[in-house]
C-alpha cells in the first residue's frame, strides 16, 4: 500500500497492527494451553492460562488509547477509518476469547475428576477446529484474505452443531448417572466458551470484509448464507 | 439525484495554451452544498469561476462546452452577465468588505440594482445580517466601518452582502482559510444552514471541512473530474484509487 505522507500516520498505524498480531498471538496461546491443561487435567498449566490474562488485558487498554489517539489526531477516512474502527473491534473480540479461554482454564480442576467425560464428546474436536478459525481469521485480518474469512464464517456452523451434541451427550449422561453431573456442567459450559470463542473468531472475519468492501455483514447470518450459496453451487 | 440547479457539460478551459479543465461533467444539485477539492492546480478554482463568469475577466481564457443554471446555458451570447452575478453570489478566501459602514456594504448591491426606499433597504440589510448569523453582532453598529469587525465578522459580512441581492447561487473560494478555528465553526454553521435556501458550492483546502459542511463532493486532479459522488461515500468508501489517496492523505 501507498505510503501516507505523514510518515508519523504510518508510524502509529503499523504500531496498531504489530500490536494486535502480538495480542492475538498471546490469546492464541492462552486458548491452545487451555485446552491442553483440559485433555490432560493439568491444574498448573490452567492457572498459567488465567494469569496470562492480565497481559491481554494491558494490550486490550494500548490497543484501545492508541485507536483514540489516531481518531483524535490523525481524522483517518476511508480504508485507515475503516482499518482503526475494525482494529477496536477485533480487540474486543480478542479479548472476550481471552476471558472464554480463562473460564475454560478454571473449570479444569472441577472436570478432571471425571476426565473420561471429555473423550464422550466433541469438545476436543470442537476445540481444534475453533482453534483454527482463530488462527485463520487473524490471517485474514492481517492480510485483507476476504476468501479466507468467508471460510472461516462457515466453520462457525460446524461449532455450533458439535455443541448441540455435546449438550445432548452431556445432558443424556446427567440423567444416567447423576454423580456426574458437577463435572458434566461444567464440561458443558467449557463446550458453550468454545462456540463463544468461535462466534468471535467470526466476527473478526466480518470485521475483514468491511476493511476490504466497506460492507457490513455482521447480525445478518453471513456465514449461514455463504453456506448455502456453497451448497447451491455444488448443485 | 433530482432537482438539479447546475449542469456542466463537457466543459473545457484553457488559459492560452494551457488546459485547465477537461471534458468536465456534473450535475449540481440545488440547495444542496458541493464541496470541489483536489490538489493546488487542479481546476476546482477554475470550475468554481466559471459558474459566474469570472473567469471572462482572465485574458487569453477560452472556454468550450456548457454550463446551464436552471437549463440555460450562461454562455450564451444573449447572457447578460451582470444579471447572472446577481443570481450567483460569490464570497472569496479573504473578506473584503467595503471602506463603508455595515449598513452600507450590506446594502450596496440592492441600491447598485435600483433598490432605492430606506425602509426596503432596512429590511434587506436586517434580513441579510441575520442570515448571515451576524445581526446580534451587529444590530447596535450599523454604521460603524465595515473593517473595525473580526476576521470572522467580515466574512460573515461579505456573505451577508452577498444574500443581500436574493441569489440563488452562493460560490464560496476558501471561505474559512484565513479564520481562527471558532470563526471556522461559525461560518460552517452558517453554511448548513443557508443550504435551506441556497444551492452553495464550496472550494476548500481542508479536507475535514470538505467532509463535514458538504453533501456532495468532486474530486479534481490535473484538472479532470476523478470522482463526485455523495460525501459521505468519498470520506468512507470512494471509488477510485486516486480519490482514496489523497483523501487519505496519501498525496496532494
Amino acid at each position: 500500500m501507498t505510503e501516507h505522507i505523514l510518515k508519523r500516520f504510518d508510524d502509529q498505524l503499523e504500531k496498531l497492527e504489530k500490536r494486535i498480531g502480538k495480542m492475538a498471538d498471546l490469546v492464541q496461546q492462552q486458548v491452545s494451553e487451555a485446552m491442553h491443561a483440559l485433555q490432560t487435567s493439568d491444574t498448573s498449566l490452567a492457572q498459567t492460562v488465567i494469569e496470562m490474562d492480565d497481559k491481554v488485558d494491558l494490550y486490550d487498554t494500548k490497543i484501545e488509547k492508541l485507536c483514540m489517539r489516531l481518531l483524535a489526531l490523525q481524522q483517518p477516512v476511508a480504508a485507515d477509518l475503516r482499518m482503526v474502527l475494525s482494529s477496536l473491534s477485533v480487540n474486543r473480540n480478542l479479548e472476550r476469547m481471552g476471558d472464554a479461554a480463562v473460564n475454560i482454564a478454571e473449570r479444569v480442576a472441577m472436570i478432571a475428576p471425571h476426565a473420561e467425560l471429555i473423550q464422550k464428546t466433541q469438545v476436543v474436536k470442537m476445540g481444534e477446529v475453533a482453534a483454527d478459525m482463530i488462527r485463520d481469521a487473524m490471517k485474514a485480518f492481517v492480510n485483507v484474505d476476504v476468501g479466507l474469512a468467508r471460510s472461516v464464517a462457515v466453520r462457525d456452523s460446524v461449532v455450533d452443531e458439535f455443541d448441540q451434541q455435546n449438550f445432548d451427550r452431556l445432558t443424556a449422561r446427567m440423567k444416567k448417572s447423576p454423580d456426574l453431573a458437577e463435572a458434566a456442567s461444567h464440561l458443558l459450559l467449557v463446550s458453550r466458551n468454545i462456540e463463544r470463542l468461535a462466534d468471535e473468531a467470526t466476527n473478526i472475519a466480518e470485521e475483514t470484509v468491511f476493511i476490504a468492501d466497506a460492507k457490513f455483514v455482521k447480525h445478518q447470518g453471513w456465514g449461514q448464507k455463504i453456506a448455502e450459496d456453497d451448497q447451491e453451487r455444488s448443485e | 439525484m433530482k432537482n438539479i440547479n447546475i449542469s456542466v457539460e463537457h466543459l473545457n478551459v484553457f488559459y492560452g495554451k494551457n488546459q485547465a479543465l477537461h471534458d468536465i461533467t456534473l450535475d449540481i444539485p440545488a440547495k444542496k452544498v458541493t464541496a470541489l477539492i483536489g490538489p493546488s492546480g487542479c481546476g476546482k478554482s477554475t470550475l468554481l469561476r466559471t459558474f459566474n463568469r469570472m473567469n471572462d475577466m482572465i485574458k487569453g481564457a477560452r472556454i468550450e462546452g456548457a454550463v446551464r443554471v436552471d437549463d440555460e446555458n450562461i454562455y450564451d451570447r444573449a447572457m447578460d452577465v451582470v444579471q447572472l452575478r446577481r443570481r450567483i453570489g460569490m464570497v472569496f478566501q479573504k473578506s473584503n468588505p467595503f471602506p463603508k459602514s455595515i449598513y452600507d456594504n450590506v446594502a450596496y448591491g440592492p441600491r447598485i440594482n435600483g433598490l432605492g426606499s430606506r425602509q426596503e433597504l432596512d429590511g434587506i440589510v436586517e434580513q441579510s445580517l441575520q442570515r448571515a448569523a451576524l445581526w446580534d453582532e451587529v444590530k447596535d453598529r450599523l454604521k460603524h466601518s465595515a473593517l473595525d469587525l473580526s476576521g470572522g465578522q467580515q466574512q460573515r459580512l461579505c456573505i451577508a452582502r452577498s444574500l443581500a441581492v436574493n441569489p440563488e447561487i452562493l460560490l464560496m473560494d476558501e471561505p474559512a482559510s484565513a479564520l481562527d478555528p471558532i470563526a471556522t465553526a461559525k461560518i460552517e454553521d452558517l453554511i448548513h444552514e443557508l443550504k435551506e435556501a441556497y444551492t452553495i458550492l464550496i472550494v476548500t483546502h481542508n479536507l475535514q471541512q470538505a467532509a463535514r459542511v458538504s453533501d456532495y463532493t468532486a474530486f479534481f486532479y490535473l484538472g479532470k473530474l476523478i470522482e463526485y459522488d455523495k460525501t459521505r461515500k468519498i470520506f468512507t468508501q470512494p471509488e477510485q484509487t486516486q480519490t482514496e489517496e489523497y483523501v487519505t492523505g496519501k498525496f496532494g
